[in-house]
Parts: C-alpha cells; structure tokens; sequence
C-alpha cells in the first residue's frame, strides 16, 4: 500500500506513514489513536482507501466495525464502489451492513444490487435492502418494493415505508390494499406512507377511511393527514364521505391518545363555529400543560368565531377554565364577552377576581376601570394588590382619590400597589393629594406620602419635599431626604448640613447617602462629622461610605476613635485604614492583629496582608 | 436626554443618556415613533446611563409600550441601572416590560 500521509518520528524525522499502519491503528485498544486515525482517513476519500478498509466490515469487534461504518459513510461516494464489492459477500452479515452503509450514503449506483438483494436468501438483507432504497428513493425500485412486500411477508413493513419515501402514486393501488390488512402494524405503516404520497388521491383515500369503526386507525389517519396535508380549516377540500371532516377533529379532541390530541388542537384553530371552539374549550381541562396551551393558543385563533362559546365557559365553565378563557379574551375584542369577565368580578373565587383584575389593563374603558375601583375595595388583600397595579396602567385623574385610601391598607402590599399606581399616574393632582397626605393624622399615610412624592419625582413635588424635611416625623424627614437626593435637587446640600445632627439617627444614615449620590468624592468631608455620632450605627455607616469612597483624609480621627468602638465598628475602620498610604497604619494593625477578639485579629491580619500583598 | 440609535440585524437600538422625565420624554417618544414608522417593529431601548426617572419618564415608557404593541411589534429594555430597576419594582412594570440584563441576551431573545 502506498504512503498517504508523514508522521514525525521520536528523532524528529519524517517519516512517510502507509495505508495499512493507519488501518490497522482502527483497532488500537487506544482510542484517541482510533480516532485520530478515522480522521486520517476520512480526509482521504479515496476508492482505493475504501476498498482496502472493507475486510474490517468482518471484524469481531463491533467498535471496530462501527468505526469503519462511519469513515465509509464520511467518505461518501468515494466508497460506493468497495460497498457494492461487499454487498455480494458471501457472509449475509457484512452484506447486511454494506447495505445499511449505502442507506446513509445514498449514492444511486447502489440501486441496481438493492434491488437483487431484496431477493437475497436471507431476510435481515431483504429488510435492509428495502429500507435503504427508502432512503435512496428512486422510481425504478417501486414495481421490485411492490413485489418484495407481497412476497417477503418479513420485510414487508420496510418496503411500505419505503414506498412512503420514494413517494411516487404507481405504488397507491397496492398501499390501499395493504389497508386492509390483518396485521394492524402493516395497515398503520400503508396510512403513513399514503400520507407521504400526498396526492389528491392518496387524501382522498385516507379521507374515506375517517369513517371506518376502528378509532384508531381513524386517529392514525387523522394525525397522517394533519401531518402531510398542511393545515385546513377548508371542509371543501375535506369533502369526507359520511360526515364533515371538522366532525372528525372534534371527535378527536377528546381522544386520548396525547400525539392525536395535540395534532388536533393546532389544527382546530384553522376551523371555524361554535362547535369548534367548544372543543378548544373542553381541551382547557386536560391534565396536560402542552395541550392545554396548545388550546389557549388555538382559541386565541378560532375563539372569535365562536363567542357564545367562550362566553358560556366564562360563565358557566369550571374555573380553571373560566381563568384561561379570561386571561385570553383580550384576543377576542367582543363587548358581550367583556361584559361576561366583568360579571366575574363577583365570583366567590379570588383567583378568578385576581385574573379578571390582571385583564382588565387591556381595557381602558370606563366600566373596567369602575371594576378596578370595585375590586380594589375587596376583601382579600391580593386582589385588592392587583386591582391596584391595573389601575396604575389604565387609571387617570378620577381614580386617584379611590387609590390614595389604600395608602394606609392593613396590608402593605396593597399600600405598595397603591404607591406603585400613583407613581405611574403622577400629575398635579397625585401631588396634590400626597401633599395632604403628609399633613395627614396618620404616620403611614405620611410616609407613604413622601415616598410616592419622591419617586414620582416631578418639579412640583420638589418644594413639598424640602418643607417635608423639617417635618416633626423623623420618617417623613428621611423619605424626603431620599426623595430629593433621587431627583438631585440642588439645595439639598446646604439643607443636609443641619440634618447630620437630626435626632433620628435613619435620617443622618439617609443624609449619608445623600452626600454620596450628590457630592461625589467632596462627600467624605462632610460624612467625617458624623465619626463622633452618638449612635453606633451611625459611626459605622458613616465609615463604610468612607470606604466606599476610599477616603482615608481622616486618619488620625479614626486612629482617635478605634479604641473605644464597639467590635464591629473597629472592623470597619481596621477595614478602611487598611488602604491608607501612611506608615503608622502598620503598627496600629499589628497592635490589633494581637487583639483577644477574634475577628479583628482575623480583619487586621488580612489587612496587614494585603498591603503587605501591594 | 441624548439618544443613540444603530442597528443589529433587524433590530433597532435605543441607547438613552441622561434624565428621562416630562422634557426628555417627548424627545423619546418622538425617536422610537420615526424608528417604528421608518426603521423596524423590533425595538430595544438600553437605559444604562439613564440615571433618572421620573413618573413621566415611566409614563413614556408604557405608552411607547402601547404603541409598538399595535402595530404588532416588540419592545425590550435593557440596562436598568439600580435606581431604574427599583422604580420598576415599585411600579410592578417588571411585569409589564421585557427585561434585560443587557442588549446581547435581548437580541438573542428575538
């Protein structure tokens, strides 16, 4: 055999590598050099390569004659030659896989030995033989098909899908008859292969068969037809003896084969009535995700073709079905159907109040936002939370008084949903209303007052807000704060000044933020006040935006202070000092990295490391 | 409020910088109205660098939702820096609007 490629040897040299060495690497026990000779080989396609492979497709290992079945495949028609050679073996097993080989290759010099070989004396190559001119497909093979699946009872079912494949309609009179058969199998496989013959005729045929009593092979039929025939919803082309070919799909609906089941529904959205969305309808009950979103889908489709229908589920349908059908109504644009989700307002069942709640922001109209208000007054919190977030996308200035009142809900999702609504709505007379809201009795009114005044953010609200700073609730301060320093007011630094020393030690924990989100890195100056607050917590969250903005200016104040903070204060400043550049910030760490608490020996020891680390 | 545009494929790309609120809105409005009329139905809007917004900057948003709605397109944000993001919560707009981490997994998603 001759070199087909060089390899460098352990002394560097070249070496021309032969055909037989890369062979019989094939069945190496390792198997990357298995595979790395594959590959050696199918970048060689070359008959004289393919044929000397071929005594391989004997070997007693499998994995070896896989391997070679797949470099014969790769090669492609380059080893049609040597598969035709080994389609005459007289071993019926390397025959068999020659054959199944060809099927992958699909070379139509092939033809002429499939053909003798579906005379073959053993049946495993008749089968093989059959089912590879499927996969050919050529005309010339259908009268030899038609002749092996009468005479070769075995392979009979390969020579029907065959013919299936090949898909020409000189093969249809035989396929009827195999329709009648016994054996259910074969009478299954003549529907299929009919069905890929996909001749007005081959149709015609399978739809006389919707009226046979077997409800099986009826579904069969139905499913082939769905599958080859594109979608319908055209009882002209679909003109079935003995009844409407919609008559069949809705029968089939209920079947409970999952395949049918779903084949139908896709195609039910392409029909039209009453009966048909009925159908659709009851699909909404099956224990199946799929097919129950399948339906959803469909009825998004063929639903207005059959409003009674749908308004009937809506009223009278379980409530499973009640909820989908109102999630999907905005799809159906129908007054009458609008009227029924309203009535659902009075269910007894949240979820469906929820749902119809949810769907009325696709309405805008005056009768879906009277029933937001309603349900934004009902008894369970939830429905009352969604209500209000509906309300927020389709309410406008009539809606806001009814919203304001559930500012203080016993339930605070509901004041969230409430505030959320305003926020979306805004205008001048949220603000207004917010406005009296922080003059009202109530702290929680109050505060969610001047939270909604801040994130609604207008240039009216600015000057409520400032006023709301010196507010007698801290809380109200503190929101006004945060408000202000979101909408970057600009006085608010000369007003922040007076409130670092505010009672409350959240709204000096809000001016820190402040300072960081409006003065940038000139914030530390400001933030270095509160290292001497009363409050621990303060101490600490004032270091920590310290840190935050990298701003170690007052060392020696830290320095001061660390001796008598709490543990966890000291940390933060250990952490903080840590990246100061000033030599005795090392001997302060060492100190505490001697410390009998635990943790801040652990904190300074990592912070003496890491500057020891840069 | 200053607005990029380019275009991926078949998508256009809003990338807004600045304030959105009741100036910047008509601005925003405007631009994604020439992109659904002139350019595409698939919008993304990359809010990255917007480091405000206000009530009728949300107002805008949701009604340039409604907009590329009717006329059968789709509209996804991207970038919410975390002020944004928490207005959207408090808003439950996180609900309403398509939602991502950035314009990659948007585009992706068409």
């Amino acid at each position: 055999m001759s070199a087909i490629s060089v390899k460098v040897d352990e002394t560097g040299e070249k070496r021309p590598v032969s055909l037989s060495e890369i062979v019989i690497k094939l069945k190496d026990p390792d198997r990357m050099e298995r595979e790395n000779a594959a590959l050696e080989l199918i970048s060689n396609p070359k008959p004289e390569i393919a044929e000397n492979l071929c005594f391989l497709l004997a070997d007693p290992d499998i994995s070896v004659r896989n391997l070679v079945a797949e470099v014969l495949v790769k090669m492609g028609t380059a080893s049609s030659d040597a598969l035709i050679n080994e389609a005459s073996s007289t071993d019926h097993d390397v025959r068999k896989f020659a054959v199944d080989i060809m099927a992958l290759v699909k070379d139509h010099e092939f033809i002429p030995i499939l053909i003798k070989l579906l005379n073959d004396p053993n049946e495993n190559v008749i089968g093989s033989a059959a089912e590879a001119l499927g996969k050919v497909t050529s005309a010339e093979a259908v009268e030899p098909l038609i002749e092996c699946m009468n005479s070769h009872p075995d392979s009979s079912f390969q020579a029907i899908e065959a013919l299936g494949n090949i898909g020409s309609i000189e093969a249809l009179p035989v396929l009827f008859e195999k329709l009648e058969s016994d054996n259910v199998v074969l009478a299954y496989a003549a529907v299929e292969a009919i069905g890929r013959i996909n001749s007005p005729g081959a149709i015609k045929k399978l739809l006389s068969l919707m009226n046979v009593n077997n409800s099986e092979l009826r579904n069969v039929v139905l499913t082939t037809i769905l599958k080859n025939a594109g979608s319908g919803g055209r009882d002209d082309l679909y003109n079935v003896s003995g009844g409407k070919f919609v008559d069949y799909l809705i029968e089939a609906s209920s079947s409970d084969d999952l395949e049918v089941k779903k084949a139908v529904i896709s195609e039910l959205a392409f029909w039209t009535g009453d009966e048909v969305v009925e159908s659709l309808i009851g699909a909404l009950k099956y224990p199946d995700e799929e097919v129950v979103n399948l339906a959803r889908g469909a009825l998004r489709i063929a639903g207005s073709t059959g409003l009674n229908a749908v308004i009937k589920g809506v009223k009278n349908g379980p409530d499973s079905t009640k909820i989908n059908l109102i999630e999907i109504s905005s799809f159906l644009k129908s007054p009458e159907l609008l009227k029924s989700i309203l009535n659902q307002a009075n269910s007894e069942n949240p979820d469906i109040r929820i749902t119809v709640a949810k769907t009325l922001t696709k309405y805008s109209n005056q009768e879906s936002i009277n029933t937001l208000l309603k349900l934004a007054d009902d008894e369970v919190g939830h429905v009352r939370v969604e209500a209000l977030r509906s309300l927020g996308l389709v309410g406008n200035n009539s809606v806001i008084n009814e919203i304001v009142k559930r500012l203080d809900d016993e339930y605070p999702d509901v004041c969230e949903a409430a505030l959320g609504a305003l926020v979306l709505i805004g205008g001048d007379k949220t603000i207004d209303l917010l406005k009296n809201g922080i003059e009202s009795p109530d702290l929680q009114k109050k505060i969610m007052s001047v939270r909604g005044l801040g994130w609604i953010g207008e240039n009216q609200a600015v000057e409520i807000l400032a006023d709301a700073l010196s507010n007698e609730e801290a809380e109200v301060r503190r929101y006004a704060v945060v408000g202000l320093s979101k909408m970057g007011y600009p006085d608010l630094e000369s007003k922040l000044t007076y409130l670092l020393a505010d009672e409350d030690p959240e709204v000096r924990k809000a001016v820190v933020d402040a300072y960081l989100n409006i003065s940038g890195e000139g914030a530390g100056e400001k933030i270095q006040v509160l290292l001497d607050d009363d409050d621990m917590w303060v101490r600490f969250y004032a270091i920590n935006a310290l840190a935050s903005l990298e701003d170690t200016s007052c060392l020696d104040k830290l320095l001061e202070i660390i001796p008598a903070q709490p543990p966890f204060v000291q940390i933060a400043i250990i952490n903080l000092i840590a990246r100061a550049d000033d030599p005795k910030v090392e001997s302060e760490l060492k100190k505490f990295a001697e410390s009998d608490n635990e943790d801040i020996q652990n904190a300074a020891r990592e912070a003496l490391e890491s500057r020891n680390a840069i | 409020m200053d607005i990029q545009k380019r275009v991926e494929g078949d998508v256009s790309i809003l990338s807004l910088e600045g304030r959105l609120d009741l100036t910047s809105s008509s601005t925003l409005k405007e631009a994604s109205k020439d992109v659904l009329k002139n350019e595409s139905k698939k919008m993304i809007l990359n809010l990255d660098r917007v480091d405000f917004i206000n009530s009728s900057g949300l107002g805008a948003l949701v009604s340039i939702l409604k907009e590329v709605r009717n006329s059968q397109g789709s509209m996804k944000l991207t970038n919410l820096a975390p002020y944004v993001k928490e207005i959207f919560d408090i808003t439950q707009l996180t609900n309403i609007f398509d939602i991502f981490p950035d314009e990659k997994q948007a585009l992706a998603s068409y």
